[in-house]
């Protein structure tokens, strides 16, 4: 099952953002990933770029670049044609264009590796990957072995998912 | 007027002037007379008198021009100097998902048709044009695409900036930001 949201945040919805996010939190966990990048766009990245997660939680998207918009999208055969990169149990999500302070999304409940890219952003190797529960958990799929389809800076820039397990958060090394 | 064609038409009369200044040099080298075999013999008077007419027809043609061309630029700046500029240009934000205004580059106009290069128009909060920017891929120049006769907001440069872009919609590979500033303040009011 997936469930997605996209949100714009304005001044006002901020406090119901925030109430309704406190509520969420008492159904299933809630955990945050940046989108950033650099005043004058020379870097981009997800904050951070690697983490784990237990299964059911809802990962929100949200754009913190003020000059730039980013995309949260899964490598999947659903968006535009890519190799599948998440668990097969999983539904793919792209959480389309987010201008600043908009926000996307999604609940994760397959448990597995899911890697994701930002559309316009992939050349730069700007990519993420989430960890959902661990291997030991029925269902689990591991990370892709399929290199055909994305380019070796992408490879070298996600995280190795032990290395996301063991530390549970990983953020890009400058 | 279409401000494109408004620029190359001044960019392209800058080799009409050195056409110019090049014919009254010849005029002015063959004051002496030159001779060339089979060439009509005039007398004295008569040669000097043709090369004064053609000198006088020159400079006359040279001073239309030379007095044309601030009138023309002028014309130009003056239709761009204020958004939203005019068509061919569309505001970025308005086809493209990216902020009205981006911090260090204003609220963008460009010609689609000049995708990717551009020149992008940037303009400040109030609406003043601060700046042309160019966009250009690196592996596009590496490949060996260059980006030449490109057109400008305004003729007025104070300073430019260089540097590297890791990507946008738009303009997807990484490329390099060179900003035309059209004044001295201009950066400062596009950086927020």
């Amino acid at each position: 099952m997936i469930c997605t949201r996209r949100h714009a945040v304005w001044l006002g919805g901020c406090a119901a953002a925030a109430v309704a996010g406190s509520r969420i939190a008492l159904a299933h966990p809630v955990a945050t990933i940046e989108m950033r990048g650099s005043p004058r766009g020379e870097r981009i990245w997800y904050d951070p770029i690697g983490l784990a997660v237990s299964p059911g939680t809802t990962i929100r998207f949200i754009n913190r670049d003020p000059g730039n918009s980013h995309t949260a999208t899964t490598f999947h055969p659903a968006n535009y044609d890519r190799r599948r990169r998440i668990p097969s149990a999983a539904e793919p999500w792209d959480s389309d264009f987010l201008l600043p302070d908009e926000y996307f999304e999604v609940t994760l409940t397959a448990p597995g590796v899911y890697d994701y890219y930002c559309l316009p952003h992939e050349m730069a190797a700007m990519v993420g990957r989430i960890v959902v529960g661990t291997p030991g958990d029925s269902g689990w799929e591991g990370s892709s072995h399929d290199e055909s389809d994305v380019s070796e800076d992408v490879l070298a820039a996600l995280p190795l998912v032990q290395k996301i397990l063991s530390e549970g958060i990983v953020r890009r090394e400058d | 007027m279409n401000s494109n064609i408004a620029g190359k038409a001044t960019l392209q009369r800058i080799p009409n002037l050195f056409c110019m200044s090049s014919s009254i040099f010849r005029n002015l080298s063959s004051f002496p007379a030159s001779k060339e075999p089979g060439a009509h013999e005039c007398a004295p008077g008569e040669n000097l008198g043709k090369n004064l007419t053609m000198l006088r027809k020159t400079v006359i043609v040279f001073g239309f021009i030379v007095a044309a061309a601030p009138a023309a630029k002028a014309h130009d700046e003056q239709a761009l100097a204020n958004a939203p500029a005019g068509d061919p240009y569309v505001k970025v934000s308005d086809v493209l998902p990216l902020p009205e205004f981006i911090p260090g580059l204003g609220t963008l106009f460009v010609d689609p048709a000049t995708l990717p290069a551009g020149p992008f128009l940037a303009y400040d909060r109030d609406g003043r044009l601060s700046a042309t920017v160019y966009m250009t891929p690196l592996d596009d120049l590496q490949n060996g695409t260059s980006f030449d006769g490109l057109n400008i907001g305004s003729h007025t440069v104070s300073s430019t900036d260089i540097y590297y872009n890791a990507g946008h919609p738009g303009v997807d590979k990484p490329h390099a930001h060179i900003v035309l500033f059209h004044d001295e303040n201009a950066k400062d009011r596009l950086a927020e």
